[in-house]
């Protein structure tokens, strides 16, 4: 799968044949918006028409939700919102009372969040939420409700029976999550539908359902703004883009226009890290000779939790020097295998080698002298930072093996050096982790990772938080220290653009068993299992918009 | 190496909403806090050296002056034995910051023992300690209190004792889960993956981040504390008689509710006062610490 | 649309997958009424034994206090009489298991300072005590969702202002309130009676007294849990659906905001038991307060033991109600581990550590 596939032809293909555009729903002229006196957003000219999709892409923090929020009237307090105009379905909504905007929310204009994963109250039945914008909006009787909640559950893919059983979101996965957001905000029919960030944290597979139930919304006849980071997201599934870089637009058209030639720098990261999917490697590729003895080695793997099997009987081969991707969909069981294989999580049955070693299971004491062997980076490193210590005390500890008192003053230049490594600044030694941002916050993780000189890092989706251009900047990163240091890495991912750069060998996992490993370029390219084949499918259809 | 920094925030901005209303505005402590400041300094002053801020003899009586409403020569007037109150409410001052100081150590230390024991220990101890806390939390305060005045005697240092084990088992269940769930942070994890010794972990990640918050809880038991030591001079098991003690001019000022108000309303707004500075005072250094 | 391909199990970041909410059975609810039963009775198992060493523990002579306080001219037979009839000559293991093995039947002995039945009296008096405690605990609730809510809904100098009632509110000494109380609204207004005549409005104040500290706690917590719950993806996107301040207030956010305040109110439970003995003393109500000063004075074990005992119950009871109202507005609970503990830490709910 090349990524001339999701190329300028693919996408010019499919506007070729134009979509029938109706009245204009969503009309910004001239859009500033100040949050405490600072500027966050200024000159922003956008317009949106009944039954296209306009996506708005940038980095975080370049203003993008800010807009989408000031449409709504859903500014942050100490938001000052100014407009040469602001029309909603041909009425001027600048300055309009919140008592106003609240009969507009949900009946004209319907809003699907950021965070699905806690949009709905964990404590109300979904049903009620999905019900909501009818019982404030229209006079339905509550039979009528249930019936109307019933009709949008199904054209979203859920169980209609959810309108009245009493279910909350705590049972529902991330993209069930997701669908009955997206009901709930179209239910009573809004002329726009604005979907912030709509498939962060899904896997392609959902991602795709998620994107199709936005295009029904669509299809319906109305008009869509999608807010995201990441262009080759909805380079196969907006008309027109308009790219937002430090709170104003610097560039826009149709998508196959800009994806094609980019004019703004920024655009052209964005473009960069929508293409970037194909190995650029340029370390030395171990040929086809004789395979090294493994590094780390598991067999037979089985864990269940609470009687539910999470992984059964994996076995996975890590040699040095080389990549191991492990893929499947979320909730496959990938996670539960990287853990076993750090050993923070014992296994009901199989074990794991180092360097024919026993590994796991094992007491941690009689593990804890090779520690140094092996490392890890999370997807949210955030939280593994200790809050008192500062970005420098974390790497000296990290370097010192915890024995930074005894080597202290030795350490500060060892310290300036791993900053350098991963490409951080080291003036942000007195820093606290807190206030990087995330990709700073992810370099400074893979740089405590590498400070004991590891011979295996196992990698948990490392660049799925961060946005698009940042995992860009990240996986370049990668690459270039797998390049130099030829340390081995397990790299666990739902996203295979990313997994497709990195790895050499490619395990599959699905319903917690490989059910396919091998070369990357053979796995993924001419997969054998149908699970593979339905994820490979699945990402070539975000990419493509089909 | 290129040395490119990271296309993401530019160094110190700021990530979103959240990040904002974590600045405070003012100074250190903000305007609440700084009062408070204020009025627990003047507390301390008045419980080290009485005599700068409240004439007189907080003991001598004038039976002639029995009963004087507030005015230029008793500023709060005076009380039936024709003591002047105010004297009396400004030595007071001692009596209350100690104990009630005092009682928050007693209590914070002891709760602060078994919820360390509770948090690091297995589930044997954990489960002992619980119910320890448990049967504690069944028992009234008040009577827990009494018991132990009726066992040792009134005074000042039974009080202390009383209202310190009467709380303790209130920190020990917070110090409890603030162990526990810094045992499962994935702070402790990372040290783990790291090789470092569950010793050093203990010490370095657990109990700092399980006692800094304990500190801040403190400073609002302080308050409480204050409160009820007074509650048990009211009752006439805290200091005896005629010592100056606001919860016993209360009782004192009781029979005399209705013809001389001001024997209980200073005593009574004393207490308040004292117990809302230091609380606020509290609030406003566990948002300085917070913060940084 | 494809279902084949949304086939994945409830995806959480977290590698355990969730366990779907079943309904408890029947047999899950006998469970947990015996687990409850047996942790109530061990309770009052300990609380009895506790009274009873720290009984023992107070000087003074129980058969001088029997007979009148330690200033009566007992002669040293008539000592000797009461020990005997009393079982007080008895070894200490007899005497505790005698105790206990009373307790169990229900029998709780004569007051030594009251010659009656310790059940007659905590029947007459417990009832005032508790339903103080109760009503107070009730229009705690009332006023700190009030404060929450001017606190939260109504602009910076409304939150402003309520913060600093309900600062002070949270450290205001009951003895005090209440002679405020009565000299401002009994004598000086005269809208209700000074002390307690039996009418409903005799109990305004008392309840009021007892009420105003926990109030002021319970909004502290609550308004914590409103600002929370104010920042959350949820109520963004009710709003986002256009619901209403008072919606939001009321379908969302306080539901989210209650939950640690149900716990300490369970936990203030005894807190406000003490408060409501304080308070009868202001007011004049026959509850267990009067009693129970002179009975531990006076080493009057029985009666001791007694308001003990009812105390440690009601908290058993009121734990057990705490958990069934957390049940019924937090459904998930029914799909987490059965909390057979009493009750986890809400660790936001800092502060009140003499909620006894």
């Amino acid at each position: 799968m090349r990524s001339s596939e999701r190329g300028p032809d693919d996408v010019a293909g499919r506007t070729g044949a134009a979509r029938p555009v109706g009245a204009r729903v969503l009309d910004v002229r001239g859009l500033a918006v100040s949050i405490d006196g600072a500027t966050v957003v200024h000159g922003v000219d956008l317009h949106v028409d009944a039954g296209e999709c306009v996506a708005l892409v940038g980095a975080s923090g370049s203003g993008k939700t800010v807009t989408a929020r000031a449409v709504l009237g859903l500014s942050a307090a100490g938001a000052a919102v100014t407009a040469d105009r602001l029309d909603l379905v041909g009425s001027d909504v600048r300055g309009l009372a919140e008592r106003r905007w609240r009969r507009l929310r949900g009946s004209t204009v319907g809003y699907v969040g950021q965070e699905a994963l806690g949009a709905l109250d964990p404590l109300r039945p979904v049903g009620r939420e999905v019900a909501d914008a009818l019982r404030l909006h229209t006079d339905l009787r509550a039979a009528e409700r249930v019936d109307a909640v019933r009709a949008a559950l199904a054209g979203v893919g859920l169980d209609p029976a959810m309108a009245t059983d009493g279910r909350r979101s705590g049972t529902l996965s991330g993209g069930m999550r997701q669908r009955a957001l997206i009901a709930a905000a179209t239910v009573a029919s809004p002329a726009l539908v604005v979907a912030d960030e709509p498939t962060t944290a899904l896997d392609a597979a959902v991602a795709v359902t998620v994107m199709e139930q936005l295009r029904a919304v669509q299809d319906r006849g109305a008009g869509l703004l999608v807010i995201t980071h990441d262009l080759g997201l909805v380079a196969g599934w907006a008309d027109r883009v308009l790219v937002v870089d430090e709170g104003t637009v610097v560039e826009h058209g149709p998508v196959a226009e800009v994806f094609a030639a980019p004019q703004h720098p920024a655009t052209a990261a964005l473009v960069r890290a929508a293409r970037a999917d194909t190995r650029r490697a340029v370390g030395p590729v171990p040929g086809p000779g004789a395979p090294s003895a493994p590094l780390v080695e598991g067999s037979g793997l089985t864990r269940s939790f609470d009687g539910v099997p999470a992984a059964q009987d994996v076995s996975i081969t890590v040699r040095p020097g080389r990549v191991t991707g492990v893929i499947g969909a979320s909730g496959s069981g990938k996670t539960t295998v990287a853990r076993m294989l750090l050993g923070l999580e014992t296994p009901d049955a199989g074990t794991v080698t180092l360097d024919g070693d026993p590994w796991v299971p094992l007491p941690e004491r009689e593990r804890r002298a090779r520690r140094h062997r092996v490392a890890a980076v999370v997807q949210d490193p955030g939280a593994t930072f200790d809050e008192r210590w500062s970005v420098g005390r974390v790497l000296a500890d990290a370097l010192s093996r915890g024995q930074e008192r005894r080597a202290r003053g030795g350490l500060a230049d060892p310290v300036d050096a791993a900053l350098r490594q991963v490409g951080l600044d080291p003036e942000l030694r007195s820093r606290a982790p807190r206030t990087l941002s995330g990709g700073q916050r992810q370099r400074l993780a893979i740089a405590r990772a590498l400070a004991t000189s590891p011979e295996v890092v196992v990698l948990d989706e490392p660049v799925t938080a961060l946005d698009a251009t940042v995992q860009d900047a990240v996986l370049t990163l990668l690459e270039r220290l797998r390049d130099e240091t030829g340390v081995a890495m397990v790299f666990v991912s739902h996203d295979l653009r990313a997994v497709r750069r990195m790895a050499d060998e490619v395990l599959v996992v699905h319903d917690g068993r490989v059910v396919e490993q091998g070369p990357a370029e053979r796995v993924l390219g001419a997969p054998e299992h149908p699970a593979t084949a339905r994820l490979v499918d699945a990402a070539a259809r975000l990419a493509r918009g089909a | 190496m290129s040395g490119v920094l990271d296309p993401g925030l530019p160094a110190g901005a700021s990530e979103g909403r959240a990040r904002r209303s974590e600045r405070f505005r003012g100074g250190t402590l903000g305007p609440a806090g700084s009062v408070a400041a204020v009025v627990v300094a003047v507390a301390v002053l008045a419980a080290v050296w009485p005599a700068l801020l409240g004439g007189g003899d907080p003991l001598a009586v004038h039976p002639a002056d029995a009963l004087t409403p507030p005015g230029p020569a008793h500023p709060f007037g005076t009380d039936e034995s024709g003591r002047d109150v105010l004297a009396r409410v400004v030595a007071g001052t001692r009596a209350s910051l100690v104990v009630g100081v005092a009682a928050t150590l007693v209590g914070g230390l002891t709760g602060i023992l078994l919820g360390t024991l509770a948090g690091l220990g297995g589930r044997i101890v954990d489960a002992v300690v619980g119910r320890v806390t448990e049967v504690a939390f069944a028992l009234p305060l008040l009577l827990v209190a009494l018991v132990v005045i009726a066992v040792t005697g009134p005074g000042p240092v039974p009080a202390t004792l009383a209202v310190g084990f009467a709380t303790a088992p209130g920190y020990a269940r917070i110090v409890r889960g603030l162990v526990r769930s810094a045992r499962s942070s994935q702070v402790v994890e990372t040290a783990v993956l790291q090789g470092r010794s569950p010793g050093r972990i203990v010490f370095r990640h657990v109990l700092p981040a399980a006692l800094w918050p304990v500190v801040a809880v403190a400073t609002l038991g302080v308050g409480q504390a204050v409160v009820w030591a007074s509650a048990l001079s009211y009752l006439g098991v805290g200091t005896p008689p005629p010592a100056p003690e606001w919860g016993a001019m209360l009782a004192d000022g009781r029979t005399y509710l209705l013809t001389a108000p001001w024997m209980s309303t200073f005593p009574g707004l004393a207490i308040v006062v004292l117990a809302t500075a230091v609380t606020v005072l509290g609030r406003a250094v566990r948002r300085t610490g917070a913060v940084r | 649309m494809d279902r084949a391909l949304t086939g994945e199990p409830a995806g959480r970041p977290a590698p355990r997958p969730p366990r779907t909410g079943t309904r408890r059975g029947w047999s899950a609810w006998v469970l947990w009424g015996l687990r409850r039963a047996a942790g109530g009775i061990g309770v009052l198992w300990a609380v009895a034994t506790i009274v009873f060493v720290a009984i023992r523990l107070i000087p003074g002579d129980p058969a001088l206090a029997i007979l009148g306080g330690p200033g009566s001219q007992a002669s040293a037979e008539a000592v000797e009489a009461v020990r005997r009839e009393y079982g007080l000559d008895r070894p200490v293991l007899v005497q505790y298991a005698v105790f206990l093995g009373r307790l169990a039947t229900g029998h709780l002995g004569d007051s030594y300072a009251f010659r009656t039945p310790v059940s007659e009296l905590l029947a007459q008096q417990v009832p005032v005590t508790l339903t103080l405690a109760v009503a107070g605990l009730v229009v705690a609730w009332v006023l700190a969702i009030g404060a929450a809510w001017w606190s939260t809904q109504r602009g910076r100098i409304a939150a402003a202002l309520t913060g600093a009632i309900t600062v002070t509110a949270s450290v205001v000494p009951h003895f005090w309130l209440g002679s405020v109380l009565i000299v401002v609204f009994a004598s000086a207004l005269g809208w209700v009676p000074a002390v307690s005549d039996g009418s409903l409005r005799g109990w305004v104040l008392p309840v009021l007294t007892v009420a105003v500290p926990v109030a002021g706690y319970l909004a502290e917590t609550v308004r914590d849990g409103v600002v929370d719950a104010q920042r959350s993806a949820f109520a963004l996107a009710a709003r986002g659906r256009g619901e209403t301040r008072v919606g939001l207030f009321g379908r969302h956010l306080l539901r989210h905001a209650a939950l640690p305040g149900i716990a300490l109110s369970a936990w203030a439970f005894g807190s406000l038991v003490s408060g409501a003995v304080v308070v009868e003393s202001v007011f004049a109500l026959p509850g267990i307060g009067r009693a129970l000063v002179t009975a531990v004075t006076q080493r009057d074990m029985p009666l001791v033991a007694g308001i003990a005992l009812v105390s440690a119950a009601a908290y058993v009871v009121v734990l057990a109600v705490a958990d069934l109202v957390e049940r019924a507005v937090d459904p998930r609970t029914r799909d987490r581990r059965p909390a057979g503990r009493v009750g986890r830490v809400r660790v936001r709910t800092q502060g009140r550590v003499d909620a006894r």
